[in-house]
């Protein structure tokens, strides 16, 4: 008679044990979020833009200006 | 029965067994603070990143450096970048519309918060500890704010600074708080009020590195930028004749001794040479070869001059590399150039010239002072043309301003130095695109959080389209 009835707490504390192992997890208390996550969101600045013949020819420039200064410092360390 | 017991017992054992953590007052491995001692290691964290180079914005190090300099201000030449410079910043932009924008912000308050609980939670007081704690508080304190106001705020205007927009003041520890922004007068008032105090202390003790002369260097540092001229003169005077210029050999060693403190130098980060600031020096000093520098810089140095120059040989090689070795931090040429400029605006021009030929004495060879007849005709590849007072620049001026650029070159200040004067607008070219740096971008938007969570806090000017990704 005692042995079914032993089963039977065995089986309770066994499922008790179990409940309050996983009883103290952290609670998820954050509310449901309800607008759109701010970490996907960033300002919108002007977007580059292709540069027109003038600026293109002054960036040609300012690359032709330092290649001379390369060539000539080349030279200079030559002499 | 006694099976009953024993599984009873057994039961409850193990149900007190479960349950542990929550009974915890304490984090774990954490001391709450009690000592001077104690509450020292909140600065000390601080402090030690600005020793290992991990400071990006109190002192600053090198890759810090880079994104300023190379990246925001016009002393390098973006088109001409090669390959191995394609992770360097292309203009400002690429700064105010990214997560960087929102690290500066957080990490400047977390320095803020550290020296809150510090100044607050801290009872042990009257001892030498204790104030030199406190001193060393108020002085990141102060330094975190300059940071926050010079990168958030726009630039002072005078006669409207209690209108202008500054940033939110925060000088308790309190987690529910939602400050809204104060005014750039407030911020300033707070500022000054943090390096008065930590002056204050008298505090000589290197080892917390905002030393009593360092606020002061910072305190003119905030005159000079809020344009208190008259304010900014005397201090800057002070600490010129403390820490001489130096010149020759003794200038070259200050300028290539990479860790301990030299010559003039008050204050500097990578005072630990360790393995990783060893590395991130390395990496940058490497990358930033891949931009060569700017015609718009290297024409200040006239061609006579070169030779003779000890900074031109220092700083730049013959394929327009920068070759300085990085300084991030406050030596005494600063108060130099903020004496002449103070003179300048207050009026008195002669001294003003007499301090700008000491300079340039310090630094050319066989040197022969300028006068009022002989200035330098301004550059006409300056993009600078209004000074801080948004009057146009004058040859004397623009003199001043120019061996300021030339002094400061790699030191985190030409991008600043725009900002103060005028914001000028201009473009660059990367990749066959043309990025144009607008007025308003010298200005850093607030973080998208902090407006979400303050109801109230305004955005600065320019800032308006929201896209999600």
């Amino acid at each position: 008679m005692m042995k079914p009835f032993a089963r039977f707490i065995l089986a309770g504390s066994l499922c008790t044990s179990a409940f309050l192992f996983t009883s103290c997890e952290e609670i998820d208390e954050l509310p449901p979020r309800t607008e759109a996550s701010t970490s996907s969101q960033y300002y919108k600045l002007p977007d580059p833009v292709l540069l027109t013949a003038e600026e293109s020819a002054q960036v040609d420039a300012i690359r032709q200006e330092y290649e001379q200064s390369l060539n000539q410092a080349t030279n200079n360390s030559a002499l | 029965m006694k099976a009953i017991h024993l599984l009873l017992c057994a039961t409850m054992a193990l149900s007190s067994l479960s349950c542990t953590n929550y009974l915890d007052i304490k984090p774990y491995g954490r001391t709450i603070p009690k000592t001077a001692e104690e509450f020292s290691a909140l600065l000390h964290n601080h402090l030690n990143k600005i020793d290992v180079g991990n400071d990006r914005l109190l002192v600053g190090n090198a890759s810090q450096t880079l994104v300023w300099d190379a990246g925001c201000g016009d002393d390098f030449e973006t088109c001409l970048t090669e390959q191995g410079g394609s992770t360097l910043v292309t203009y400002v932009g690429n700064i105010a519309g990214s997560s960087n924008n929102e690290y500066y912000y957080r990490d400047l308050y977390a320095v803020i918060r550290d020296c809150n609980l510090v100044l607050n939670e801290m009872e042990e007081d009257g001892t030498d500890m204790a104030g030199k704690v406190r001193a060393t508080a108020h002085a990141l304190r102060a330094v975190a704010y300059y940071q926050l106001m010079r990168m958030y705020c726009e630039p002072p205007q005078a006669g409207q600074l209690a209108t202008q927009q500054g940033v939110p003041l925060v000088t308790v520890f309190d987690m529910e708080a939602e400050p809204l922004r104060n005014t750039l007068q407030e911020t300033i008032d707070q500022i000054e009020d943090d390096l008065q105090k930590a002056i204050g202390y008298h505090n000589t003790d290197d080892i917390y590195r905002f030393t009593e002369d360092v606020c002061k260097g910072y305190l003119a540092r905030l005159y000079f930028w809020s344009e208190q001229w008259s304010r900014a003169l005397p201090l800057a005077q002070e600490l010129e004749k403390k820490y001489p210029l130096v010149q020759g050999e003794a200038y070259k060693t200050m300028m290539t001794t990479a860790n301990d403190l030299a010559g003039n130098q008050l204050l500097k980060a990578y005072r630990s040479n360790t393995a990783s600031s060893s590395s991130e020096l390395g990496a940058s000093s490497k990358t930033m070869q891949f931009r060569p520098v700017s015609n718009r810089l290297l024409s200040l140095f006239p061609e006579e001059e070169r030779a003779k120059d000890v900074r031109y040989a220092l700083w730049f090689n013959n394929k327009r590399q920068a070759i300085k070795t990085f300084f991030c931090g406050m030596r005494s040429a600063e108060f130099v150039l903020i004496e002449a400029e103070c003179l300048y605006h207050l009026g008195r021009q002669d001294e003003a010239l007499k301090s700008i030929n000491n300079l340039r004495r310090h630094r050319i060879e066989g040197y022969t002072d300028l006068t009022m007849d002989n200035l330098p005709p301004l550059s006409s590849l300056e993009i600078i043309k209004v000074d801080a007072e948004g009057n146009p620049l004058t040859p004397l001026l623009g003199l001043i301003l120019s061996e300021r650029r030339k002094e400061f070159f790699l030191e985190s200040d030409r991008f600043f130095e725009m900002k103060r004067n005028g914001t000028p607008e201009f473009w660059t070219s990367y990749n066959n695109r043309k990025y144009t740096t607008q007025s308003f971008m010298y200005t850093f938007p607030i973080p998208l959080n902090d407006l979400r969570i303050v109801d109230g806090l305004k955005q600065n000017p320019g800032y308006t389209n929201l896209i999600s990704q």
